[in-house]
């Protein structure tokens, strides 16, 4: 942008201005020329022209000498090349962490889905059908944790024997090759809760063992057999007074105590007990145990069942 | 404006910013310190510059900053001349320069320091105007005045001489 006055042509009585924006080179180049012309043209003022030429300062030549202080030197940036080695690490790394937080994530999950499926599941036969629980498998809440396991279980009443199969049961734990292949039969020789009148279950009963969920932890244990159950004073694995919830003969209903373990009507026919085994986490494990009334299909060997079912409540 | 965008107007606008500082206060020791708060300023501010005119900015900035320090301390009497080492180039008139050193001194601190910004740096009006915060028209009065000053100093030691 050119600072003139080129509405104007220069004269005689404008020409101070004139020069003075033609030193400051501050007029386009019409007005440039038309300057030139007018000196040209006009002798005498090229003298006054010359000593406004000489009120111009020229530049000098002058050095700031610190001027290293005024530099700000920035950190020169490290550039790391990447290798394939290394971004083969990180993906190792990253799937490592990945398979682990799934396994986390999983195993939570089973924890939560076992905790809400902690129902009583037990399938206690009641009287009206007891002889169509010899023998059948017990369904659970969960598919997947479902151990259900039908033992015939024959004794000679007279004899007062225990089979050999349950025997062998309460014995090692391991009698069955098929429940070393669940994870989840710890409980099974928690289930050998002293019954005094084992001994008098007749041939084929059966015994029924459902697991909950997977989470059902009972720890193994000393197994306590006998017959008198004042002897049984805690349950191997609990770690707190056993909850007995027991049923009368009379009325059938459930009535609970907190004590040691203890089974009093345990004895009694269709009895139903139910054995807290581990109160841990909020939750009683236990299980039910009942002894089935005589077959009326099997009079002639006066045949009884027991059917035990394991359970887990959380509260 | 990027940190090498402002080392790069260290290094193309520091000598000037110093020549018109000295030539302003014709101290050294304010001019030195007027370039570094001048940069200084500029550095704190550079997000907020354009590159393309961090001169501009930047002179803008010493020439309030130059102000404000002779307003401080009020001093208006200037050295007779500066150190040998700031000598200009002679003219063809040796003592040229030594009478128009001392015809700036004439002049008032806004007519000196246009001339120096005309003169030493090229600005133009407008730019000039931009820096010093008066209008185009003041600018151009102010340093034809200042011209006439200048011119009528040099008639009269042209006398003399």
């Amino acid at each position: 942008m050119y600072f003139n006055d080129s509405a104007m042509d220069i004269n005689r009585n404008n020409y101070e201005t004139f020069f003075l924006l033609y030193l400051d080179r501050e007029l386009g180049p019409a007005d440039m020329q038309a300057v030139e012309k007018f000196l040209f043209e006009n002798t005498d003022l090229q003298k006054e022209f010359a000593l406004l030429q000489q009120t111009i300062f020229l530049p000098a030549e002058m050095v700031f000498e610190p001027k290293e202080l005024l530099l700000h030197k920035e950190e020169k940036r490290r550039v790391v090349p990447i290798y394939w080695i290394r971004i083969a690490a990180s993906i190792l790394v990253m799937i490592t962490a990945g398979w682990f937080i799934l396994a986390e994530v999983s195993k939570n999950h089973k924890g939560e889905m076992a905790r809400n499926n902690q129902a009583p599941v037990a399938n206690v036969s009641s009287k009206k059908d007891p002889v169509n629980t010899v023998g059948k498998r017990v369904k659970t809440n969960t598919d997947q944790a479902n151990l259900t396991r039908e033992k015939g279980l024959t004794e000679n009443k007279n004899s007062g024997e225990i089979p050999n199969q349950y025997k062998a049961l309460n014995q090692t734990g391991d009698a069955d090759p098929g429940m070393k292949n669940q994870n989840d039969i710890k409980e099974k020789n928690n289930l050998k809760q002293q019954n005094p009148r084992a001994n008098s279950i007749p041939d084929e009963s059966q015994l029924a063992i459902q697991k909950s969920n997977n989470s059902l932890e009972i720890q193994r244990g000393e197994i306590r057999t006998g017959s008198d159950p004042k002897q049984i004073t805690a349950l191997a694995g609990t770690q707190a007074p056993a909850l007995v919830l027991t049923t009368t003969i009379s009325n059938d209903q459930l009535k609970y105590e907190k004590a040691d373990l203890k089974e009093q009507d345990f004895q009694t026919e269709n009895a139903i007990s139910i054995v807290a085994l581990n109160d841990r986490n909020k939750a009683i494990t236990g299980f039910f145990k009942k002894l089935t009334k005589h077959a009326p299909d099997d009079e002639k060997n006066n045949a009884r069942k027991v059917r035990v079912s394991v359970f887990q409540f959380s509260y | 404006m990027t940190a090498e965008d402002y080392n790069d107007c260290v290094k193309l606008y520091a000598d000037g910013l110093y020549r018109f500082m000295l030539k302003s206060t014709r101290q050294v020791e304010d001019a030195r310190d007027l370039v570094q708060s001048s940069f200084e300023k500029l550095w704190e501010h550079r997000s907020e510059v354009n590159a393309l005119k961090c001169k501009s900015y930047l002179f803008t900035i010493g020439y309030h900053k130059m102000i404000d320090l002779n307003r401080k301390n009020s001093r208006m009497e200037f050295r007779e001349s500066l150190p040998d080492h700031l000598e200009v180039a002679p003219r063809a008139y040796p003592r040229l320069k030594e009478v128009l050193e001392k015809a700036l001194n004439r002049l008032n601190e806004r007519q000196r320091s246009l001339v120096l910004l005309k003169d030493y740096e090229g600005y133009t009006y407008e730019e000039i105007a931009e820096i010093t915060g008066l209008n185009i028209t003041q600018v151009k009065v102010t340093l034809h005045r200042a011209r006439l000053i200048l011119k009528e100093w040099l008639v009269s030691v042209e006398n003399v001489l």
